[in-house]
C-alpha cells in the first residue's frame, strides 16, 4: 500500500488527464468524482511496480477507462437517466476549443478513447491497441472513422 | 487541427477542490486502513505474550524447585519441578552415575522414578546385604518438604530398618556439591563430623551410607570404628577409631 505523500504525488500528476477520461466518458459531476477518487484509491491499494513514469501513466489511463466502463455498466446507471447534460466544459473560447470538445464527445463512445489518446496523449495505434487490449488494425478503423466523422462535423480536412 | 483537439483537451483541467477533496478522501481511507492494521500489532503482542508465558511455562517446567537424594553406596540425587517430574538425574559417585546410566527416569513423576531407582538391581543389592538406603528429601518449603517426607511414609519407604528418610538443609546443598557430595550423603557426613572430628571429607565420599551409620553408631557407643566395621557391602573397607561421640543416630521422621 501507497502513503500519503504518493497519493498527493499522483494527484498532482494525473488529475488532469483523469478528468480529461472522466468527461470523454460521463456526464455527471458526482460521477467524475466517485471515478476521481475511485482511481487514485485503486493507485495507493495497487501494490504494482512501474518501471517508469510512462508505465505509471499508462497504467493510470487503463484504471480509468475500466472505471468509466464499469460504472456505465452498473445496474443503478442502466435503469436512471441523469440529471445533468453534458458536463462542465470549459466557457466559450476564441480558439474554438469548446466547439471541437463537443464535437469529440458527440462521437460514438468507441471513438472518443482513441482520439482523445492519439491526439492528445499521443499514443500510436499500436500503443493504443496494448493499452485497450484491441487489435491494432481496429485501432487505425477507429481512428480512421472518428476523424470522418469530425471532418464532417468541424469542416475542413485538418484531421490526418 | 490537431493542434485544435490537443488545444481543447488542454483547457479540461481537474478542479483544486476535486483534488482536494480527493487528498482528504484517501488520507482517510489510509489511516482507516492503518488503524485496521492496528489489530495485527494487538495480535504480534497477544503472540509475543503467549511466547512469554510459553518460556516461563518451559522454565518452571525444566527448573528444579525440589529435589530427593538418595544414597547406599551409589549416591544419586533427582531435581524435581514444581510439578514433581524428575527434571534432573545426577550421579556424585562412580556407582551413582553407572545406575543411573541404566534407568530411565527423567520426566517421570518422583515416586514412579524413586521407586524404579529402589528396584534396581544395584540397591536391591545393597538392600539385600544389608546395605543402609538414606533418602533425603529438599522442598522449596518446609512444608513440602515435609508433605515429600510424608508421602515417602504412605509409600513405606521408612518403614523398615535398612532405609531411612530425612529433610535436607538447603543451606548446606551448595557446601555438599561443592564437596563433590550428594546433599543427602553430605548430611550424613556432617553428623558423623559432629562426632568424629577426625573423619575427612574425602574418607567420607568413600564409605557407603551404612558404614557411615555404623561408625556413628559406633562414635554414640564409645566403641572402636575397627570394631564395628564388619561384613557385608557396606561394612568393608573402615580404618581408625571414634575419637568422639556425641550424638544418636540419624533421626528418622
Amino acid at each position: 500500500m501507497r502513503d500519503e505523500q504518493e497519493a498527493c504525488r499522483a494527484i498532482e500528476r494525473y488529475a488532469d488527464t483523469v478528468k480529461r477520461l472522466c468527461i470523454i466518458h460521463l456526464k455527471s459531476g458526482p460521477d467524475t468524482e466517485d471515478i476521481f477518487q475511485n482511481v487514485f484509491l485503486k493507485y495507493v491499494l495497487s501494490s504494482a511496480v512501474f518501471e517508469s513514469e510512462e508505465h505509471e501513466k499508462a497504467w493510470v489511463i487503463r484504471v480509468t477507462i475500466n472505471e468509466c466502463k464499469d460504472l456505465l455498466k452498473s445496474f443503478f446507471r442502466s435503469r436512471t437517466v441523469p440529471l445533468e447534460g453534458l458536463p462542465d466544459l470549459p466557457v466559450q473560447d476564441p480558439s474554438g476549443g469548446r466547439e471541437v470538445l463537443e464535437a469529440v464527445l458527440s462521437l460514438p463512445q468507441r471513438y472518443r478513447d482513441v482520439i482523445y489518446l492519439h491526439y492528445y496523449e499521443g499514443y500510436s495505434a499500436v500503443e493504443i491497441g496494448k493499452l485497450l487490449s484491441k487489435n491494432v488494425n481496429s485501432i487505425y478503423t477507429l481512428l480512421h472513422r472518428a476523424r470522418t466523422l469530425l471532418r464532417k462535423n468541424l469542416g475542413g480536412d485538418e484531421f490526418e | 487541427m490537431n493542434n485544435r483537439i490537443k488545444d481543447a483537451f488542454d483547457s479540461i483541467h481537474a478542479e483544486e477542490a476535486l483534488k482536494q477533496r480527493a487528498r482528504e478522501f484517501l488520507s482517510e481511507r489510509i489511516q482507516r486502513t492503518n488503524r485496521r492494521r492496528s489489530p495485527v500489532r494487538v495480535k504480534l503482542t497477544a503472540a509475543c505474550a503467549c511466547l512469554v508465558l510459553l518460556l516461563a511455562g518451559g522454565y518452571s517446567f525444566f527448573a528444579p524447585v525440589s529435589a530427593i537424594s538418595v544414597d547406599v553406596n551409589p549416591s544419586v540425587e533427582f531435581g524435581i519441578n514444581l510439578f514433581d517430574r524428575v527434571v534432573s538425574v545426577v550421579g556424585y559417585n562412580e556407582d551413582g552415575m553407572a545406575l543411573i546410566d541404566s534407568l530411565d527416569l527423567k520426566y517421570q513423576d518422583y515416586p514412579s522414578a524413586l521407586e524404579k531407582l529402589m528396584a534396581s538391581d544395584r540397591v536391591s543389592y545393597y538392600l539385600e546385604n544389608d546395605g543402609l538406603v538414606s533418602i533425603t528429601v529438599l522442598g522449596p518449603t518446609e512444608e513440602k518438604s515435609e508433605k515429600m517426607l510424608a508421602d515417602l511414609f504412605v509409600r513405606g519407604y521408612g518403614s523398615t530398618s535398612n532405609v531411612v528418610c530425612h529433610s535436607g538443609v538447603r543451606d548446606d546443598v551448595e557446601a555438599a556439591h561443592n564437596a563433590g557430595f550428594s546433599f543427602g550423603k553430605y548430611r550424613a557426613f556432617l553428623e558423623l563430623h559432629a562426632l568424629d572430628s577426625t573423619v575427612t571429607e574425602e574418607e567420607a565420599r568413600g564409605m557407603t551410607m551404612r558404614q557411615i551409620r555404623d561408625r556413628m553408631d559406633a562414635c554414640s557407643s564409645g566403641l572402636s570404628r575397627g570394631k564395628n566395621a564388619g561384613e557385608g557391602p557396606g561394612r568393608h573397607g573402615i580404618s581408625g577409631s571414634a575419637s568422639c561421640c556425641r550424638q544418636e543416630t540419624l533421626p528418622c521422621p
